[in-house]
């Protein structure tokens, strides 16, 4: 392998342990017999060891209670805007135990509408009948003495 | 870090407080250290953090187990950190901030280990902030979170050649600061 190709492979895989064991002894086999290779080798060891030595900084220790005072404030603000939705589309959208409830309670109106109007409607011919009767009353009785029983001297007088 | 168990997982996704906690312990080291080293401010990182562990908890229904929970989690805190130090580059403040290095300082008497920490630390703030963001986040996963390469592919969802051509830029221009820093230190 040439240095370029070398370099690369010291650079990413090499250095990361990625190479498999052929490769690895093909590079090691070109260090030996390579000055700048071996050189740049050197550096990135070195560079390496640097980051190794690299402490992780330790946590702030209020995150946590930021972090939970928030959380715990949006699932209380989610249990309100919850309940607000929920009561909202049921409104809007009825359960179905709810849809037939209101259809029962619709059809029994709809059945007393329709029964009073029948009753109503029986009543109304009943009083045409009668006013039928009246009416053949009035016209058969015509000419007859109406007023039988009636007659006074004074009507007498003036018929 | 191990991979946090699924009734963890379940449990804080029915809001129990308490497993989203244990979920907290086992990911905050990792998630405020890598928001360190992108944002290279504490009181940034701090922020970042908080942002991350609240998408998380708001986001946890849609972890379709598709990946390891810790790499999803890197990428959320990769993203969410990468996003701020735009932000906050637009906005075009300039804090430089080694308040890391003041306790450390001032709490405790200069031994050499001290001194070499705070060193250390003052030199990675001046490395990475030599690198691109893109180049700087591969640096840190691989070689402070020891991230392998596939497992930097899926957190930042590039292809794993992507990863080690980054890398090898990344070495690249910290070798020639180094050999620059020597040169004129001659």
């Amino acid at each position: 392998m040439r240095c370029k190709e070398i370099q690369n492979l010291l650079k990413s895989d090499y250095l990361d342990g990625n190479l498999n064991l052929l490769k690895q002894r093909e590079v090691s086999k070109h260090l030996q017999g390579c000055d700048q290779c071996r050189i740049l080798e050197k550096e990135l060891r070195g560079q390496k060891e640097f980051f190794q030595k690299i402490k992780k900084q330790n946590v702030p220790g209020g995150l946590w209670q930021n972090i939970k005072h928030e959380i715990l404030k949006e699932q209380l603000e989610g249990e309100a805007y919850s309940g607000v939705f929920e009561r909202l589309k049921e409104f809007l959208f009825p359960s179905r135990r709810v849809l037939a409830l209101v259809s029962a309670a619709t059809a029994v109106i709809v059945v007393m509408v329709l029964a009073g109007s029948f009753i109503r409607g029986r009543n109304i011919l009943n009083e045409e009948k009668d006013g039928y009767i009246l009416a053949d009353y009035t016209i058969n009785t015509e000419g007859q003495e109406l007023f039988s029983g009636f007659g006074t001297n004074i009507e007498e007088y003036f018929l | 870090m191990k991979d946090i168990d699924q009734n963890t997982l379940e449990l804080a996704l029915k809001g129990d407080i308490g497993a989203f906690e244990d979920i907290y312990k086992e990911t905050s080291g990792f998630v405020y250290n890598v928001a360190l080293r992108i944002t290279r401010n504490s009181a940034d990182a701090e922020e970042v953090a908080q942002s991350v562990f609240l998408k998380i908890y708001r986001n946890l229904k849609n972890f379709a187990f598709r990946s390891a929970f810790k790499t999803w989690i890197y990428r959320i805190t990769v993203n969410t950190a990468i996003n701020h130090y735009r932000k906050f580059m637009k906005e075009q403040k300039r804090r430089v901030d080694f308040d890391d290095l003041a306790p450390i300082l001032a709490n405790s008497s200069l031994t050499s280990e001290n001194v070499i920490k705070s060193d250390n630390e003052s030199k990675l703030q001046s490395l990475l902030g030599l690198l691109s963001l893109e180049h700087k986040t591969c640096l840190v996963l691989r070689e402070i979170e020891g991230l392998s390469y596939q497992e930097i592919a899926v957190s930042l969802r590039i292809p794993i050649n992507t990863v080690r051509s980054r890398l090898k830029r990344a070495r690249q221009a910290l070798l020639e600061e180094a050999r620059k820093g020597i040169k004129d230190a001659l």
